[in-house]
């Protein structure tokens, strides 16, 4: 085995980390879920994504004939890695990750000539509606209802926790086009511009108090046949092909380590009974365990990375990283609020919160991490049945 | 970057697997377990012809010169089959230090004696006080007619009643610059008592007490590097060697636990089709998936010779902390029937456990890596 980058690979991490020291206020402290929360930071988070796309990286794993660099997956998740690790805005999953590769799959090439480009650029802000007030887990079940109207189809139901509707301009969406089909065969994939007569977006604010959340209302809001990915009713193989984007979860290591060398240095600094936090055994020892499992959901990307720079298909690697990934978040997290003490109960409202109140954020944000993009009881299933081949019935 | 095992240590695992699956059934691992005085010797010499003895001593002494990472291939598979007997003492704890700390020509003979598999060796370091801390040496060592003299006590030392030689640790307390320092030491030398200790895995370690124990002058091994030096190396390259066999070993119950459930029914239906016990193995193999990577990541640091000790660190808390959860999670899903001696699972599970003590636990090496963080 050879765990070692390239001196390309090793070149190209230092010019994201330079680009980001420079293009980044040196007081960014704001986590993903907050990005949206306010216009001027949104603001913020769209120009910076247009100099991302300017340089190349917002399509970095595209490949070349649709307009990307057609990096590998290592060079991806090197990428993700460093932008995750500086918590900085930017990474378009929902444009650039999810709907661009079904495009290039599964679209036209007059779908493709109309919808590629825009996300490249970073002008056009995608969402996805997938989950519905119903359907969690169970996403075949979804009721959105697309009755085949002509040159349209005419929508009518909600989407549940649609992550940034409120900021974004169009969603790409799972809807029943046959309801007399078993509920995989009869639904469809399209894309629908969140401008549309009929659409209302409602926000649903989490228990950080962040806008991050919407409910989308569709009533009897008009999408035209073009926007139609894929074949009608097939939307469920469209929706969860397994597209070649990277997947190797290498975010939720690296915002964990730059969170775990902020706490190192609070440890070093505040005093308890006497003596430093950072002198304490049991302080020590929680680091020390915190740090090797970083190490661990570190490799655990890297491997799955440089599997699908094999072409492999790593799906039982990619549930583990995530479900690895973050139930160490929320360790990390509740490790963070217990050295805090007291003072972890300070929000960044507070001149007196320590580290900006980001541990508190992360806290109360770690909730939600083995819930959204596939909670953990899903991903084990993975693991268990596709993985290690564990009956289903 | 490249993270699967070469085209060579696939064969090599592939003919380990093969020779292992006909010679080392889990009988011959309960035989040499109830009696180890008979069966200590038993599989030696097809470990002989096999080459492993030589696997990382260079072709001029007869060997292989294989990497650490091949040998760390070897391992997991010894341990998936809970390989007995002295192969890993003799090659990690003893050929290793030796190859790296001898200086030139100092130990030819020897390297080509424990090729051909004439000679074993094994390492004495730990004592009463059971510890890995250098400053828990206690054995003395002092300068006599023609070379030392070591009085002292060692416990816990691997294979000791079937070594020719010890790799043994000792402090001269009238040095002040390099007080510790590591000595070969003959198991027949006048002055040595070794005593068997019962452990949970009748492993054959043992007890060896040193009176007035004499070696030559050509027996210090720290001719060329220090004694903190020799030992400190020797202890993580044996930490991520025991990390090895842990894995195999614990791949070996995951596999135990998914064949089981996947025919054992209960209320009408395999027990592994419930939810609970579908997310037990998950979480098994996701320890594990960490753990395998961990292992190879130091091993490959240990191989290309670059500086290793916080991987070493992290492999080996990553491993020894997965190692309970892993084994508790394997019990319940086997129910009363793992719980019985004459079920194997019990034999993986008490040598997952020994492993997880020796050389250093997850406690003892979080300290390293806190020390490292600057903590």
């Amino acid at each position: 085995m050879d765990f070692s980058f390239t001196p390309e690979e090793d070149r190209f991490r230092a010019e994201v980390r330079q680009f980001l020291s420079k293009e980044l206020p040196s007081d960014w402290t704001f986590l993903e879920d907050e990005f949206a929360d306010d216009h001027t930071r949104w603001q913020f988070v769209i120009e910076f994504k247009k100099k991302l796309a300017v340089k190349g990286w917002l399509t970095l794993s595209w490949p070349k004939e649709f307009g990307g660099v057609g990096a590998s997956h290592l060079t991806q998740t090197i990428y993700n890695e460093e932008l995750a690790y500086a918590r900085a805005p930017g990474r378009d999953i929902f444009g650039t990750r999810m709907l661009g590769p079904v495009l290039m799959l599964y679209g036209t090439n007059d779908q493709q000539n109309q919808f590629l480009p825009p996300i490249a650029s970073g002008e056009i802000q995608w969402c996805q509606g997938y989950s519905e007030p119903n359907s969690g887990s169970d996403l075949a079940s979804v009721q959105l209802q697309a009755v085949d109207s002509g040159d349209h189809f005419i929508l009518n139901g909600s989407k549940m926790w649609t992550s940034r509707a409120h900021v974004s301009d169009a969603i790409f969406l799972l809807a029943r086009t046959n309801p007399s089909a078993p509920k995989h065969k009869g639904l469809s994939f399209l894309l629908c511009d969140l401008a549309s007569s009929g659409i209302s977006i409602e926000p649903i604010p989490n228990l950080a108090g962040m806008h991050y959340f919407n409910q989308v209302r569709f009533d009897d809001v008009k999408v035209p046949k073009g926007n139609l990915i894929g074949a009608k009713d097939e939307g469920w193989s469209v929706a969860t092909a397994l597209l070649d984007f990277e997947r190797s979860g290498i975010e939720y290591s690296a915002e964990a380590a730059k969170t775990l060398e902020e706490l190192t240095a609070f440890a070093k600094t505040e005093k308890r009974n006497g003596m430093l936090l950072s002198e304490s055994e049991s302080v020590r020892q929680s680091f020390a365990s915190l740090y090797t499992q970083i190490e661990v959901s570190r490799l655990i990307s890297y491997r799955i990375a440089w599997l699908q720079s094999t072409g492999a298909i790593p799906n039982k690697e990619a549930s583990m990283g995530k479900l690895f990934g973050t139930e160490l978040q929320q360790r990390i997290a509740v490790f963070g609020m217990q050295l805090l003490g007291l003072s972890g109960q300070l929000t960044s409202k507070s001149r007196w919160a320590p580290l900006e109140g980001l541990i508190l954020k992360q806290y109360l944000l770690s909730f939600s991490t083995t819930i959204r993009g596939g909670t953990s009881e899903i991903q084990r299933n993975i693991i268990a049945q596709r993985g290690l081949g564990l009956p289903r019935k | 970057m490249y993270l699967d095992l070469t085209e060579s240590q696939q064969m090599l695992r592939a003919a380990a697997k093969e020779f292992l699956a006909s010679a080392c059934p889990l009988q011959v691992v309960r035989e040499f377990e109830e009696d180890p005085e008979t069966h200590r010797s038993r599989l030696w010499d097809h470990l002989v012809e096999l080459g492993w003895t030589g696997l990382v001593i260079p072709e001029q002494y007869g060997g292989l010169g294989g990497s650490f990472s091949d040998l760390v291939v070897l391992l997991e598979e010894t341990g998936r089959a809970l390989l007995p007997g002295s192969f890993f003492s003799n090659t990690v704890l003893f050929s290793l230090p030796l190859l790296a700390f001898s200086s030139p020509g100092q130990n030819d003979h020897l390297l080509e004696q424990l090729v051909s598999g004439e000679v074993k060796g094994t390492l004495a370091i730990s004592e009463p006080s059971g510890s890995y801390h250098f400053s828990d040496v206690e054995t003395r060592v002092s300068p006599s007619e023609n070379g030392f003299m070591l009085t002292g006590t060692k416990m816990f030392v691997t294979d000791a009643l079937i070594s020719d030689y010890f790799l043994l640790a000792a402090v001269d307390s009238s040095s002040k610059d390099n007080p510790l320092g590591m000595f070969l030491v003959n198991s027949d030398a006048p002055g040595m008592e070794i005593t068997g200790l019962e452990t949970f895995t009748n492993d054959g370690q043992a007890r060896i007490k040193l009176d007035s124990v004499c070696i030559p002058a050509s027996h210090s091994l720290t001719q060329v590097s220090s004694g903190e030096a020799v030992l400190s190396k020797t202890l993580e390259w044996a930490s991520v060697a025991k990390c090895a066999e842990m894995l195999g070993c614990a791949q070996a119950i995951l596999e135990l636990v998914i064949a089981y459930t996947k025919q054992r029914e209960q209320f009408g239906r395999p027990i592994g089709t419930f939810q609970a016990i579908q997310h037990y193995c998950a979480n098994m193999a996701t320890d594990l998936e960490g753990a395998r990577i961990v292992t190879y990541r130091a091993a490959w640091k240990i191989s290309t010779g670059t500086t290793s000790e916080m991987e070493s660190s992290v492999a080996k808390s990553w491993v020894s902390s997965i190692a309970s959860r892993l084994v508790y999670l394997a019990h319940q899903s086997f129910g009363a029937i793992g719980f019985t001696q004459d079920h194997d699972l019990q034999l993986f599970t008490r040598r997952l456990k020994a492993g997880e003590i020796m050389f250093g636990d997850e406690f003892f090496h979080n300290s390293k890596i806190a020390d490292f963080l600057g903590l």
